[in-house]
C-alpha cells in the first residue's frame, strides 16, 4: 500500500501460508524469507548463526533482487453461483469433490441445484444477499453459498435460517476468523438457543456434543465444510494446525431445564428469540466431577478445575494477549439446580469464579515469560488490566478472565449426570459472537406442513 | 456372482443367474460450485532496490517467535555489511494483538513518515 519493498520473515513450515496469504491479498508474489527450523526450539547461539548463515541472505535478495512479472494467477472466471461445473454419478461427484479439496474427507451430498433451492424455501431472503467477505481467502459468500455447502454437509433445508446466522457470526469481524488457521488447531463451536431447538429436533441433553443427531452433526459439519471452502481454511495452507481436531456437533442449551435464564439473554437478546453463538475452543476441559449437596460444594471445586485447566502454557499466556476472552462453562441441569437453589444467579456464579478461579501471580510470570514477559510487564503494554500488576507479589491471586461478565454458562448435558465442563478460546481468536436467526414469515406454516 | 454362504462351509462366490428386471443406470447429478465468489484483485509488488547502501529498514515485529532475539542481529549484520540505518520495532506498533486491525489500516502512512525505504516484518511461525 505504502510502496515499500517488504520482505516477510517465517519459520519453516510457514513459507506456504505466508504465499497463500498473500495471494488472499492480491500479492501472488509476496517475498518471504525462510528462518530454518522452529524458531521458539534454538538457543540464541543457533539463532545467532541461522540468521548469519541463511537468513540474511535470504532478506537481501528478498529486498533487492527485482520483481518479475507475476507468475501466480489467481483465478479468473470462476463459475457463477448457478453453474453446473459436473455431472457424475455419487462416487464420481464425490471424487470430484474430493480431489478439488472441497469436501472433508466424508461423502459429500451432492449438491444439485434442487437440493440446493430446497434450502431457499426456509428463507425469504434473496438467494444472493451477500452474507459476508471471508478471511483469509477473502470469497464473498452469499445465501446461496451457505445452502449449497449445507447440501454438501447432509444439514435439511429447515437448518437453512441457523446456517446463515452461523455463517454471519463468523464473518463478523468480533469473532477473529483470520485466526483460524492458527497453529493451536482450534475448532468453533456453536451453541444454539431458542424455540428452533425443539422445532427441528436437537438434542440438548446427554450426549449432546456426540455425533450422531441428524440436526447437531449436520450443523456442525456445515461450518467447517464452509470454512474450508469459502474462507479456504485447508491444512498446510492457510490452516497450520500442527494437530486439529474434529468439528464440534452443535451445543443445544436446555432452556426447559435450566434455573436460569438462557444464555440468548445474557447476551442481550429477548428471550424466546433463536440466536446462534459460535466461539472457538482451544481447550475443552475433561468433564470434571463435582459432589455435595450445596451450591458452595459444587461452585468450589468447579472455580479449582477452572483455574486448573487455565494454568497451562497455551491458554493463560494466550488469554493474557486479547483484549477480551470467552470461556464457557457448560453445567447439566441437575448442576445448574443445585446451584441456583443455593440462592446462585448466573450473574453469582460469574462473579464467584471471578473472584475463586484464580492462579498464583508467579504461575502467570512463568507461563507469560514463555512469550517473553511478566504479567506485569504486558499490564505496561497495556494488555491486561491494571488489576493484574496492583502489587508485584508473586503469591497474589490472578483471574482467568478480564471481567466476571466474560464468563458464558450454558445448561446442557445429561440432564441427571454430577458433570460439568469448560472450553476456552485464544487471544483475540475465535471470540464469542451472537447472532439471532431471520426465519420467513411463513416459518409457523412450514414447520406445521414438516410435522405432516 | 453372487456370495453363497453354506453352513459348515467357507462362503464361496458362485456364479449365479440373476432373476428380475435389469438394474437401473445410477443416477447422475449435476453440481453446483460450491465456493463463494473471489473479490480479490492483484496488485504490483512494490519495486525491489537496487541495494540495501545506506538505506533506511523498518523492522515490524508481531511480538512472537524471537523476534527480539532475531531483528538485533539482522540490524547488526546490515549495518556492518551495508551501512544500513533502522527504525527499530520498539518505534513502531506491533502487528499482532487486540488492536491490530486498527494498526494495520494506518500502518502505510506510518511508515511513509518514518521514512522506511524498506520493510522486515516477522516473525511467523
Amino acid at each position: 500500500m505504502a510502496g515499500i519493498p517488504s520482505v516477510t520473515v517465517v519459520c519453516s513450515g510457514f513459507v506456504q501460508l505466508a504465499a497463500d496469504t498473500g495471494k488472499f491479498r492480491g500479492l501472488p508474489d509476496i517475498h518471504v524469507a525462510e528462518y530454518p527450523g522452529a524458531i521458539e526450539t534454538h538457543g540464541a547461539d543457533k539463532i545467532r548463526k541461522n540468521v548469519e548463515e541463511v537468513l540474511l541472505e535470504r532478506i537481501v535478495g528478498s529486498l533487492t533482487i527485482p520483481v518479475g512479472k507475476s507468475t501466480t494467477a489467481i483465478a479468473t472466471g470462476e463459475p457463477g453461483s448457478g453453474d453446473i461445473i459436473f455431472e457424475g454419478t455419487f462416487e464420481e461427484v464425490n471424487d470430484f469433490f474430493y480431489r478439488n479439496l472441497w469436501s472433508d474427507g466424508l461423502p459429500i451430498v451432492p449438491p444439485t441445484l434442487e437440493k440446493a433451492e430446497q434450502f431457499l424455501k426456509y428463507t425469504d431472503r434473496s438467494p444472493n444477499e451477500g452474507i459476508g467477505v471471508f478471511e483469509p481467502s477473502l470469497r464473498q459468500a452469499t445465501l446461496w453459498t451457505v445452502a449449497v455447502n449445507g447440501v454438501m454437509a447432509g444439514c435439511r433445508p429447515e437448518y437453512m435460517p441457523i446456517l446463515a446466522a452461523v455463517a454471519e457470526a463468523i464473518a463478523d469481524p468480533h469473532f477473529g476468523l483470520e485466526h483460524a488457521g492458527s497453529t493451536s488447531g482450534w475448532e468453533p463451536l456453536i451453541i444454539l438457543n431458542g424455540p428452533i431447538i425443539k422445532e427441528l429436533g436437537f438434542n440438548n441433553e446427554l450426549g449432546v456434543l456426540r455425533v450422531g443427531n441428524q440436526a447437531n452433526t449436520s450443523v456442525g459439519r456445515f461450518l467447517r465444510l464452509f470454512m474450508r471452502n469459502v474462507a479456504g481454511y485447508l491444512p498446510g495452507k492457510s490452516d497450520m494446525a500442527t494437530f486439529g481436531r474434529p468439528f464440534y456437533p452443535v451445543l443445544a442449551e436446555n432452556e426447559d431445564r435450566s434455573p436460569w435464564g438462557p444464555l440468548s439473554v445474557d447476551r442481550g437478546f429477548d428471550k424466546g428469540t433463536n440466536i446462534v453463538t459460535v466461539v472457538a475452543v482451544m481447550h475443552m476441559s475433561p468433564p470434571f466431577l463435582t459432589f455435595g449437596d450445596t451450591a458452595e460444594d459444587h461452585l468450589a471445586t468447579i472455580a479449582s478445575e477452572l483455574a486448573t485447566e487455565a494454568s497451562s502454557t497455551t491458554t493463560w499466556i494466550t488469554l493474557g494477549f486479547g483484549s477480551e476472552a470467552s470461556p464457557v462453562l457448560v453445567l447439566t441441569p441437575l448442576i445448574s439446580g443445585i446451584i441456583a437453589r443455593g440462592g446462585y444467579s448466573k450473574s453469582d456464579v460469574r462473579q464467584y469464579m471471578f473472584k475463586n478461579a484464580r492462579i498464583p501471580a508467579s504461575k502467570a510470570d512463568e507461563l507469560c515469560i514463555m512469550r517473553g514477559k511478566t504479567v506485569c510487564e504486558v499490564v505496561e503494554k497495556g494488555m491486561l488490566p491494571k488489576s493484574f500488576c496492583e502489587t508485584t507479589d508473586p503469591n497474589r491471586m490472578l483471574p482467568i478472565v478480564h471481567s466476571a461478565d466474560e464468563f458464558l454458562i450454558v445448561v446442557s448435558g445429561d440432564p441427571m449426570r454430577n458433570r460439568s465442563i469448560a472450553t476456552f478460546q485464544a487471544s483475540m481468536q475465535g471470540l464469542a459472537t451472537s447472532k439471532e436467526m431471520k426465519l420467513p414469515p411463513n416459518w409457523q406454516n412450514l414447520m406445521a406442513e414438516l410435522a405432516r | 456372482m453372487v456370495k453363497e454362504t453354506v453352513p459348515g462351509e467357507l462362503t464361496r462366490v458362485v456364479k449365479k443367474k440373476v432373476e428380475g428386471p435389469a438394474p437401473r443406470k445410477e443416477a447422475a447429478y449435476r453440481v453446483v460450485y460450491p465456493l463463494g465468489s473471489s473479490s480479490v484483485t492483484v496488485k504490483p509488488l512494490a519495486p525491489r532496490l537496487p541495494d540495501l547502501r545506506g538505506k533506511t529498514i523498518c523492522q515490524l515485529w508481531n511480538d512472537r517467535f524471537r523476534g527480539d532475539i532475531t531483528f538485533p542481529i539482522i540490524e547488526d549484520l546490515l549495518k556492518k555489511q551495508h551501512d544500513t540505518k533502522f527504525i527499530p520495532y520498539t518505534e513502531l506498533p506491533s502487528t499482532e494483538g487486540p488492536d491490530e486491525k486498527e494498526v494495520m489500516k494506518t500502518l502505510a502512512e506510518v511508515l511513509l513518515e518514518k521514512g522506511c525505504d524498506a520493510v522486515i516484518s516477522g516473525n511467523g511461525g
